[in-house]
């Protein structure tokens, strides 16, 4: 069902690639109740031991879903080892202890801390992505990430602060060329990864959002305008509306005011993402994303309400419906076979060891 | 012998051949195009299995091979048969929703029990230069967002701050008084972890009398006495572990990092902290010669403000129940009633 939808997806591009490509569809085979039975487990365990579990979670779960997901008959592995997650994550607590600590006893230390922290984020950047791939392998074979730690500095710290000087008009460039960075610099095997999104849409896609998240803005100020009014009128003090409410409902209004921004900003995050899988390459194939960002933006907000409303109960649905949607809208168009691309030149997977890309795992999603 | 479906890849290139796998006396046979390969069970790798996923196989020199029905391949193939005991709570239902329930019971116990035993003793090990940093620092910040400077005249200052000193001194702790207006904070008393305690104007002027303040001070003491502001710190942070432990999918480590500095300034003491003060308050009342019946007696005037002002009781919500408490320990339970006078206090001599 889900091949003919991405088959039926227009191809601008396809006019020029002579011999027609086939199509292969992601298949994802989770089932909810068999996540929902791993998520109970890997939460209690966790809670009862501390946190310490947590590394063995994440693995369970990665490898759950990895393995869920089969591409022209090959399914996704993930190898990280549970001990490197669980240190990296030791050394995760001990930093935000630190900066959590350093605020409340000396706020100075804790800025100083936080600067520390900013300044390593694209020496972190380039870790996490690296142990992303490294484990992570398609038909047994390893991707990897050969992006330099300078270039995400560059993009991180430069253009970050560019950003801000110009009160966020480069913000969407920044993210333009983090992106870029992040999938240029990986591999699958032998065949790299390369993407032609242009900085246009980035552009666009943050405009409309930025649209979309003033228009909740603005609907959420009117609402809770409107309701301190009417409250106001019945306690007979039009003076001051915000003291004829009681706390839980300015509380509820200020959640409802962030909750409004939520479609906003799931339409675009899914928009950058398939803007960005659209225009990858991998070797010679080429990725298809054709998940629409507002459909997208509505299983999330939908997601948050269930999630909310059953207490964190729903978690494990939620996140499955979002996959579930996402990669029944993902396809590869292959140039040839998957399996002659990548046996043209060897690969060794055990060759490739970047250890110090095994120390960190800090989750930057993409 | 048995079959399974298999798919095998050698790990040198991205070719996957299907192939059917035959196993039997401890030998795995399958075929790759022209090659024929045997491979003994024990030289395999084997992933333990998950769900329903196919059974991970890997053969030496890097190669793998998927197995299907992945859990008849790995009973058939694993000498133990056993695949670990979280598998075994995640393949049944009945199971699984005993480990929720278990882990709901011990979640539970874990907040409302083990966390309080844990912060005891934690922070008794924690210096005391610790509790003064917090304590100064929580001031400022009290001082430059919500308290402005006592609009008391001084004497009534001077003759309180005179008053907590025998009050003080019998708890044993040092402890300091400092008078705000409250702003927001309405009638109000604080004690901070380096024992500084703010008094707002509002609660002095809503006692009748300075011996309910003074009650009031006892229990402020009974939270300096007990460290609760570094136990209620250490509890709220537990806490806020094991809501990260939940919800630790969908909320980053930065973004925790934002929010629970500010869980943790929102989140007053725990009732279990506050039945401590209070009994700590009472017995101290009594040491000093001054009747309990004066907290009873001030609990009743906040008690009668109710919800219309934030007060004491927004952080304390069993306050009926409290005052009962103190009437109990009152040697002139009359004296509780707000409504009934009282001899003048300071004049006659009558010293806490």
């Amino acid at each position: 069902m889900t091949a003919d939808e991405t088959a039926a997806a227009p191809t601008p591009e396809a006019a020029t690639a002579a011999p027609a490509p086939t199509v292969h569809p992601l298949r994802f085979h989770a089932r909810t109740g068999e996540y929902y039975r791993i998520w109970i487990v890997n939460t209690v365990l966790t809670i009862l031991t501390l946190g310490i579990y947590s590394a063995w979670a994440k693995v369970r779960t990665t490898r759950y879903l990895y393995g869920s997901t089969e591409l022209d008959g090959g399914r996704f592995d993930y190898h990280a080892s549970p001990l490197t997650i669980l240190r990296s994550r030791a050394i995760a607590a001990v930093l935000l202890g630190l900066y959590v600590g350093a605020g409340y006893f000396a706020p100075l230390a804790a800025n100083l801390v936080f600067l520390l922290l900013v300044l390593a984020t694209p020496v972190l950047l380039v870790w996490a992505r690296r142990f992303a791939l490294r484990n992570s392998s398609y038909r047994n074979v390893r991707f990897s990430f050969g992006g330099e730690a300078g270039e995400a500095a560059r993009i991180l710290l430069g253009w970050g602060l560019l950003s801000v000087l110009t009160l966020g008009l480069a913000y969407p460039y920044a993210r333009w060329l983090r992106y870029r960075f992040l999938v240029d610099g990986s591999w699958w095997g032998n065949q790299p990864l390369r993407t032609t999104v242009g900085a246009r849409n980035f552009y666009g896609a943050y405009l409309v959002a930025g649209l979309l998240g003033l228009l909740g803005f603005l609907v959420g100020i009117a609402a809770i305008g409107f309701i301190g009014w009417r409250l106001a009128g019945e306690a007979g003090t039009s003076d001051d509306p915000a003291a004829a409410m009681p706390q839980w409902l300015i509380l509820a209004l200020v959640v409802g005011l962030y909750a409004l921004l939520v479609p906003a900003w799931g339409w675009l995050q899914a928009a950058l993402l398939r803007r960005v899988l659209d225009t990858t390459t991998v070797g010679q194939h080429r990725l298809r994303a054709t998940f629409s960002p507002a459909r997208e933006a509505w299983i999330l907000t939908t997601n948050l309400l269930a999630i909310a409303a059953s207490l964190g109960l729903l978690i494990p649905w939620a996140k499955l419906r979002l996959y579930r949607y996402r990669l029944a809208h993902v396809a590869v168009e292959t140039e040839g076979s998957l399996a002659d691309a990548a046996a043209r030149m060897g690969d060794d997977p055990s060759a490739t060891g970047e250890e110090i890309g095994e120390f960190f795992d800090f989750d930057f999603g993409l | 012998m048995k079959t399974f479906r298999g798919r095998y890849g050698d790990g040198r290139t991205a070719r996957l051949t299907e192939v059917r796998v035959e196993v039997l006396d401890g030998r795995l046979r399958f075929r790759v195009g022209a090659t024929e390969h045997e491979i003994p069970v024990e030289a395999l790798t084997l992933e333990a299995p998950l769900g329903s996923l196919p059974l991970v196989a890997r053969l030496p020199e890097g190669a793998r091979l998927e197995l299907e029905p992945g859990r008849e391949a790995w009973t058939t193939l694993h000498p133990r048969r056993r695949s670990g005991f979280v598998d075994w709570l995640e393949t049944h239902w009945v199971r699984t929703a005993i480990v929720a329930l278990a882990g709901i019971a011990a979640t539970a116990l874990l907040l409302t029990r083990g966390l309080p035993v844990l912060a005891e003793p934690v922070a008794a090990l924690l210096p005391e230069r610790a509790g003064q940093l917090l304590g100064r620092q929580t001031l400022e910040v009290l001082d430059a967002r919500f308290l402005g400077p006592s609009e008391l005249d001084a004497a009534r200052r001077a003759g309180l701050t005179a008053a907590f000193e025998p009050l003080r001194r019998a708890a044993g702790v040092g402890a300091e008084l400092r008078f705000r207006s409250g702003g927001r904070f309405g009638p109000n008393a604080l004690a901070l972890p380096d024992g500084t305690i703010v008094v707002t104007d509002a609660l002095v002027q809503l006692a009748g009398d300075e011996r309910e303040v003074l009650a009031v001070l006892a229990h402020e003491l009974g939270h300096v006495h007990g460290r609760h502001g570094l136990r209620a710190i250490l509890q709220n942070s537990g806490a806020a572990l094991v809501l990260a432990a939940v919800f630790g999918d969908l909320v980053s480590l930065t973004s925790s990092a934002v929010v629970l500095p500010t869980v943790l300034l929102q989140s007053g003491y725990s009732r279990e902290l506050e039945r401590e003060a209070d009994a700590f308050a009472l017995a101290l009342l009594e040491e000093v010669d001054l009747d309990p019946a004066w907290f009873a007696r001030i609990l009743a005037r906040l008690e009668a403000l109710g919800g219309s002002a934030p007060s004491l009781l927004s952080t304390h919500p069993h306050a009926a129940e409290r005052r009962t408490a103190a009437l109990r320990a009152a040697r002139d339970p009359a004296l509780g009633d707000p409504d009934r006078g009282v001899e003048a206090y300071g004049n006659d001599g009558v010293q806490p």
